[in-house]
């Protein structure tokens, strides 16, 4: 139990300036703008949109400057900000598959309609630390012509809905259904987390859960605990629309575009007597580019679904509760980190429960 | 061509009505006076419409006995949906239906019970009676404008406390909260 | 007062996925919009993003995001709605304030000329430029065996 304790404001108060100080640092150098983060930090932001619930990349980047690159902390001050909003009208299901991807890749069909393309990305460095001091140079300019031997591609293009890989897959039944498009679900928002929770209350939680939390337990998975073979079947990065449906309206509108990345896994195959073998699906979907977060997301999908697929549940990324409960870095960070708050008073009596039975201890030794 | 006319003009007013409500929960039975300046359409009392703007939102089932242009306007600024009053967290009616007919809310989720705003053409007119309870450091007698049924029926409700509805009372811009913790007797 | 192409929820769309500052300028070279009534807002609050299940099943809360909305009555008697991502409410109320506009007939050819269809142009434009840097880094892998 906690006991309030009064007195320290002049510490905290002291500590706080000293906070700030070091937050902004030398002052001799320009103080970071939450423009610069949001452009030149952008894959933090889009960690502590995601984790953060919120889709706002100024928030984000101002909370990423505030917390000192604190992303746990940022994407606390996130949550506590939305606390203070109003839900006004909340979104139609967002189409990814009419998503503008810039990224587009395939782990299982190298021939895909529509092609695959890289993106911005960092798959194919070598990941070197760049020597200069000054940081990453300025981008290259694009080379002006493309090499020979290789076709230019004369027109861009028109933009056209990419095909899922899925979707090929369905469509010879090699891998099982989307599933029912069933009304939106529970809100972890709105309502406790309450158990056994469904798959669109398990993907709400994983989406904002912990990226390292979730790559830990994707990592375990590929390692045997709870292995179910998974191949990235689709990984898309790119801008959505988003749509709403104003009451006052009655008809859907779109208010703005958002970048979304999308896993979807094809994993270890499942048939019976009844049903032939068909490949399985993990999915992943989070706020921003985050390539990392998605991969991992949809393995912990589908090692949740172990129960649902009548394998046996074994392994920690299995166990439902274990993953749920655990997998949000607020809830984790405040009960964790509230160890070094003031416990004088539950120590206190700890500390005199152990003496006293030491000294029984002691005084039955006595009477030996 | 539709006649919707604006709501509260700033958030400002929204926290000016909840302090206000504060205030009247808090002291039950003396009525406060909010400011002036909203302009609800007819059939709708000042108080009872800044009561809704303040308090109901998407989240909040609403069932509310009114005019159309009314009903549109209360839709389009709280954004409540409309249901009836058997499952409406706020239910607004010009005169009391049996309080056991609302939602009551239960022993472990009391919040759950409704909320009924009466708008009412005054506040003054009715009959004596004695309120005491959390609040009042002395029983207060008051003229409230409710009859007999609604004083047999709060007697019945106190009965299940925790579990119960909260009333409001409205007439132009006053409001008066009559919380279910109150005990209210014939004076 | 039936919309004339593009139809409502199309301007509305364009409107809210211009980029910040790109309506104001197009403005200044259009007829002045009438006066307003705000109805309700300039006010910010969130919309819960929904997706689906593998990306067409169950639907599930994705997360938040800010949106602001705005809704006004103009002197022609036009009720307007603007609903955007972000916090920016004088942007949401200058899409009510169009939106209202562009219902009115009398009004509506001179403000597609001056602002949608610039804002369709620009918009074409930039995806275009997108589409074409992604397919910039289109790739084929090669392997020892075709494959389906």
């Amino acid at each position: 139990m906690y006991v309030a304790v009064k007195g320290g404001e002049q510490a905290i108060d002291a500590a706080h300036r000293w906070m700030a100080e070091e937050r902004r640092g030398d002052p001799a150098l320009p103080e970071i703008t939450p423009a610069q983060i949001s452009e030149q930090l952008g894959r933090a932001v889009d960690r502590v949109m995601a984790e953060g619930a919120l889709y706002d990349r100024a928030l984000a980047a101002r909370a990423i400057r505030q917390a000192q690159g604190d992303l746990i902390e940022a994407a606390f001050l996130l949550r506590a900000y939305r606390a203070t909003l109003p839900r006004l009208v909340d979104s139609e299901p967002v189409d990814t598959g009419a998503m503008r991807a810039k990224r587009r890749i395939s782990a299982v069909f190298k021939d895909l309609p529509g092609g695959q393309r890289l993106g911005p990305t960092m798959d194919y460095t070598h990941r070197l630390l760049d020597p200069d001091a000054t940081g990453p140079a300025a981008p290259e300019p694009a080379p002006p012509e493309p090499p020979p031997g290789e076709p230019a591609p004369a027109e861009p293009p028109p933009p056209a809905a990419l095909p899922r890989v899925m979707a090929m897959l369905g469509a010879d039944a090699l891998i099982e259904p989307d599933g029912d498009p069933a009304p939106a679900a529970a809100d972890l928002t709105t309502a406790p987390l309450g158990f056994p929770a469904p798959r669109p209350l398990r993907l709400q939680a994983l989406a904002r859960g912990d990226e390292g939390f979730l790559l830990a337990l994707g990592y375990s998975t590929q390692r045997g605990y709870g292995n179910n073979h998974p191949f990235v079947g689709e990984l898309r990065v790119g801008e959505v629309a988003v749509s709403l449906v104003p009451p006052e309206l009655g008809f859907a509108i779109e208010i703005g575009e958002i970048t979304l990345t999308e896993c979807e896994m094809v994993n270890q195959f499942a048939g019976s007597r009844n049903v032939p073998a068909q490949f399985t699906r993990g999915y992943g979907l989070c706020f921003g580019h985050a390539d990392r977060k998605a991969i991992a997301m949809a393995l912990v999908d589908r090692a949740m679904r172990a129960g649902e697929l009548g394998e046996d549940v074994t392994a920690p990324a299995q166990q439902v509760e274990f993953v749920l409960s655990h997998c949000d870095n607020i809830e984790a960070t405040g009960f964790v980190e509230h160890l070094k708050l003031p416990h004088h008073v539950d120590f206190q009596s700890e500390l005199e429960t152990i003496r006293a039975l030491r000294a029984a201890a002691g005084d039955d030794d006595a009477t030996l | 061509m539709t006649s919707l006319t604006p709501g509260f003009a700033s958030p400002l007013d929204a926290q000016a009505c909840f302090r206000a409500l504060l205030t009247a929960f808090g002291d039950p039975g003396r009525a406060v006076t909010l400011a002036d300046g909203l302009a609800p359409p007819a059939g709708l009392s000042s108080a009872a419409a800044a009561v809704l703007l303040t308090l109901a939102d998407a989240t909040t089932p609403l069932a509310a006995d009114l005019p159309a242009p009314a009903l549109h306007w209360l839709g389009f600024h709280t954004g409540a949906p409309f249901t009836t009053p058997e499952t409406a967290e706020f239910c607004l009616a010009g005169s009391a239906p049996p309080l056991s007919s609302l939602r009551q809310g239960s022993e472990t989720a009391p919040e759950h019970g409704a909320t009924l705003i009466l708008d009412l053409p005054d506040l003054v007119s009715g009959r004596r009676c004695r309120l005491s309870g959390p609040g009042l450091a002395a029983p207060r007698e008051t003229t409230l404008p409710l009859p007999a049924s609604f004083l047999a029926d709060w007697a019945e409700q106190r009965r299940q406390v925790p579990r119960g509805v909260d009333v409001l009372l409205c007439a132009g811009r006053r409001l008066l909260a009559l919380p279910r913790s109150l005990a209210i007797e014939p004076a | 007062m039936n919309a004339p192409s593009p139809a409502r929820p199309a301007w509305l769309g364009l409107l809210a996925r211009a980029p910040r500052g790109a309506i104001e300028p197009l403005l200044a070279e259009a007829p002045a919009l009438p006066g307003f009534i705000r109805l309700r807002g300039p006010e910010i609050g969130m919309s819960m993003v929904r997706g689906r299940a593998g990306g067409g099943g169950a639907a599930f809360n994705l997360g938040e995001m800010t949106i602001a909305r705005c809704s006004i009555r103009d002197e022609d008697g036009f009720v307007g709605h603007g609903y955007v991502a972000g916090r920016d409410g004088a942007l949401a109320e200058l899409i009510a304030r169009l939106d209202a506009a562009l219902q009115n007939a009398a009004r509506h050819a001179s403000l597609h000329a001056a602002v949608l269809a610039p804002l369709a142009a620009a918009e074409a434009t930039r995806r275009a430029a997108d589409e074409a840097r992604a397919a910039g880094t289109e790739v084929r892998f090669f392997t020892l065996a075709t494959m389906r």
